[in-house]
């Protein structure tokens, strides 16, 4: 509302309680209004100007002092004049600040409500947020232009019971804010740079060929903390993978280093994965244990040059292995197949065949080869153990078979024999 | 087709498949009038219930069963046990191959808790028994660890620890096995108790029993004695070997601490750290596991797995070379694994018709269709959990 409309309301106002009270004790005394009017210490709203100002200014004074009348129940002529009446005694009024009433003060040239909200206000050359708001800062409730609440009231007579508002809301500044990455930011940043990239190579897109041409993988993750930090701590975790095949220069004897240094790690593992019939294994390595992520990088870069480079130098020393240390079950070597030695009758080539494949399937697990122990394993086992001491539906001796292969012309033949010594024997 | 295969075939393996009743309801139990085991046969007499003799039942097969079931017997006044697959089949192994001269052959039993398997054992011992074996019979090997009964150390083997009572109880319970055979044998050399005592060779066993019974301190020291005679492989009848809980024998933890005997040390001896004593340092388990090696001839072992025998550790598993360990199973190998199934569909079939027969089973709904599946489906087919079951019903 303009100051215009305000006065032309306080008139208004003024109009209606043009009637005075005449019961007022000063009244009675014989002062009236418009004796007091001479005084000039009497303020007016806006004295002059516009015709209905005018037109309240003529009736001004009386009505000026009416609405003080109105205001304040005591018009300041009449206390001045009660002052003056009374100094002829010789006694002067007590005043007491604060208790005494007094003039009401004027009101502030300012009005007291508030701003019509910004978004009414903003011209078309600050439409653009990446221009009103570029970088990171502190939150400011003139500058955005978003009717933001934050907060939670104790209870339902605590501002209301809703949420504070943006105006001098300090957890608004505390917080981070990231009205300076908005898509249209983005769009913008990515456009400025645009011209120093290149398109993304189309042979990449083909399946294969990132992990052909790009073998090593470094995973890396960012949180988002609603926190008074914004600082997560495990973002620092870098995670490193990588295909062992692509390890050039690994033989056997290399690999199996590997392994055993891997298997003894904390940081480290082999993956086997089975994709058709095929053996896919792979390096994972994995590390937080320094405060920032490029400091965990480069610790694992440094570890894989280590472990590959210890894996394919080989020290004296290292002959001295012993069964134990095989990093997946060797039938050679074995105290199985010392056992062999001590068995009472020297089992056959294929007995001893089918034993070694059934222990070596029991006691490797499924990435090395073998199946692990389940009751088809165990089974095979008893077959062949069966098979080698010469027990089972094959018949006595060392001359069975295992149960599903049965020599059948070896056992017919030993059956022939023995009638025929029985018919000797009778006869 | 396949699939209609698929399903008949897996109606006879579940458990619970046969036991929906074409007739409704119960039916008479399947027993068989064979009550010696070791005329058991596996084209006849597998999935019959069959009556152990009084004299079996009370000197070897009783101790293979849990209290639970000699309780059952008792109360119901009658005695019926299932006659299994592997039972037979480690029978029949045995019949023809072991004994004579031959080695050692090892089975090991395993399955779930509650499987069957000591049972099977019984029945495998209670056969040989009648064949005129020797029995050698351990329970509760497992048990021996837990609590140290008259621990001292040991004299006959410096460096380890007997346990006196266990000798004792053993000794008492492997005479009572064997009464009618041990009269008739005989102790080959001189045994040396200590400076002063000894048993002359030639003595019989039993003299030796009685006096490891008057003396308890060389109890394990007998056992010892007696186990050498039976590697030594010269008796006139072959030997079996039943070991329940084998793989106790080589578990890393155990109840009994070294400081149990509790003396102060020697001039000049620190007190030892205080630790387990495995069954590496038991003479009386130490005495068995010999028996269970396969460098001595005339006899057999059968043993089960379990994970009763990881002490203080719950295990889940039951698979053999994973409660062996890699040192057992290499002590073991090459022994015959034997997988002791849950109940099949006839087997089930038959043990619910006998419960209801007994009285054991008392509710109306177990004579029902629908209750003997549920039953069969609560308990899964395991033995042990069908007895517990069936005895709320």
């Amino acid at each position: 509302m303009t100051p215009t409309g305000k006065l032309l309301l306080l008139s208004g106002l003024a109009r209606r309680l043009l009637a005075a009270p005449s019961n007022h004790s000063l009244a009675a005394a014989g002062y009236s209004n418009s004796s007091s009017s001479n005084s000039s210490d009497v303020w007016s709203i806006g004295e002059g100007g516009v015709d209905d100002a005018g037109a309240a200014s003529v009736s001004g004074r009386r009505g000026a002092s009416s609405r003080r009348a109105g205001f304040a129940g005591y018009s300041a002529a009449d206390v001045a004049a009660a002052a003056a009446a009374s100094n002829t005694a010789g006694f002067r009024s007590l005043v007491v600040p604060g208790l005494t009433k007094e003039a009401a003060k004027p009101p502030l040239l300012r009005s007291r409500h508030p701003l019509t909200p910004r978004c009414g206000r903003m011209k078309p050359a600050h439409s653009s947020w990446p221009s009103v708001w570029p970088t990171a800062r502190t939150f400011h409730p003139a500058a955005v232009p978003l009717p933001v609440r934050q907060g939670r009231p104790n209870n339902a007579t605590e501002n209301a019971g809703i949420s504070p508002n943006k105006w001098g809301n300090t957890e608004l500044i505390k917080v981070p804010n990231f009205l300076h990455l908005t898509p249209a930011h983005v769009a913008a940043h990515c456009a400025a740079i645009k011209h120093l990239c290149t398109p993304w190579p189309k042979a990449l897109d083909e399946p294969g060929v990132i992990d052909k041409q790009l073998p090593l993988r470094v995973v890396t993750t960012d949180y988002l903390r609603s926190h008074h930090s914004i600082r997560d701590i495990r973002a620092r975790r870098v995670d490193l993978s990588l295909c062992l095949d692509r390890l050039v220069k690994l033989d056997k004897r290399s690999l199996e280093k590997l392994l055993c240094l891997v298997s003894f790690s904390n940081f480290a593992k082999v993956d086997t994965q089975f994709v058709g019939s095929s053996r896919v294994r792979h390096l994972r390595m994995w590390s937080d244990r320094c405060p920032w992520r490029f400091q965990n990088y480069d610790y694992l870069i440094y570890a894989l040059s280590a472990l590959y480079s210890q894996s394919l130098r080989h020290e004296s020393w290292e002959s001295g292995k012993a069964w134990i240390d095989n990093q997946r079950y060797e039938f050679d070597g074995s105290s199985s197949q010392k056992k062999l030695a001590k068995l009472a009758n020297k089992p056959a080539t294929n007995a001893v065949t089918h034993y070694r494949n059934a222990l070596i399937k029991l006691h490797r697990q499924p990435e090395n080869g073998g199946t692990g122990e389940t009751h088809d394993s165990l089974r095979q086992y008893g077959r062949a153990v069966e098979f080698l001491l010469g027990i089972g539906k094959g018949g006595g001796g060392g001359g069975g078979g295992p149960v599903k292969k049965l020599d059948a012309s070896s056992a017919q033949q030993a059956g022939q024999t023995k009638r025929t010594t029985e018919r000797q024997a009778a006869s | 087709r396949s699939i209609a295969n698929w399903l008949l075939r897996r109606r006879q393996l579940s458990p619970f498949g046969a036991c929906v009743n074409r007739r409704g309801g119960a039916s008479a139990a399947l027993l068989t009038d064979e009550s010696a085991p070791d005329r058991h046969s596996l084209d006849r007499h597998v999935g019959l219930l069959y009556r152990p003799e009084e004299a079996d039942w009370q000197a070897v097969t009783r101790h293979f069963c849990r209290p639970e079931l000699v309780r059952l017997f008792d109360t119901l006044g009658q005695r019926a046990l299932m006659v299994r697959r592997p039972a037979l089949e480690i029978g029949e192994r045995l019949a023809e191959h072991a004994g004579d001269g031959r080695p050692c052959l090892r089975f090991v039993l395993y399955g779930r808790r509650g499987s069957g398997k000591s049972l099977q054992m019984g029945h495998v011992a209670s056969a040989c028994r009648r064949r005129g074996w020797l029995l050698v019979t351990v329970h509760n090997a497992h048990l021996w660890m837990r609590h140290s009964r008259e621990l001292h150390e040991s004299a006959h083997r410096p460096g380890m620890f007997d346990t006196a009572g266990y000798g004792c109880i053993w000794l008492r319970h492997f005479y009572a096995m064997n009464q009618e055979i041990l009269p008739g044998l005989r102790v080959t050399k001189e045994l040396s108790w200590n400076a002063k005592e000894s048993t002359p060779a030639g003595s019989s066993w039993k003299e030796v029993i009685d006096y490891a019974l008057a003396r308890p301190r060389y109890s394990c020291a007998a056992v010892q004695f007696l186990i050498d005679e039976i590697k030594l492989g010269s008796l006139p009848m072959p030997t079996l070997v039943c070991f329940e809980v084998a793989n106790c024998l080589w578990w890393h933890r155990s109840g009994i601490k070294n400081d149990a005997i509790r003396r102060t040390p020697l001039q000049g001896e620190e007190p030892p750290w205080r630790a387990d004593i495995t069954a590496k340092q038991l003479t009386l388990l130490d005495a068995f596991k010999q028996l269970l090696d396969s460098d001595w001839n005339n006899g057999a072992a059968v043993m089960s797995v379990s994970p009763q025998g990881a002490l203080f550790d719950r295990l889940r598993e039951w698979m053999p070379r994973k409660l062996l360990g890699d040192e057992g199973f290499a002590y073991l190998d090459p022994f015959v694994p034997v997988y002791v199934e849950p109940y099949g569909p006839a087997e089930m079939s038959n043990m619910l018709n006998w419960y209801t027969e007994s009285g054991w089973l008392t509710s109306e709904a177990a004579a029902t269709d629908a209750g003997r599946a549920e039953l069969a489906f609560l308990s899964d087919g395991n033995a042990g959990e069908l007895l517990r079951i069936a005895g709320e019903w």
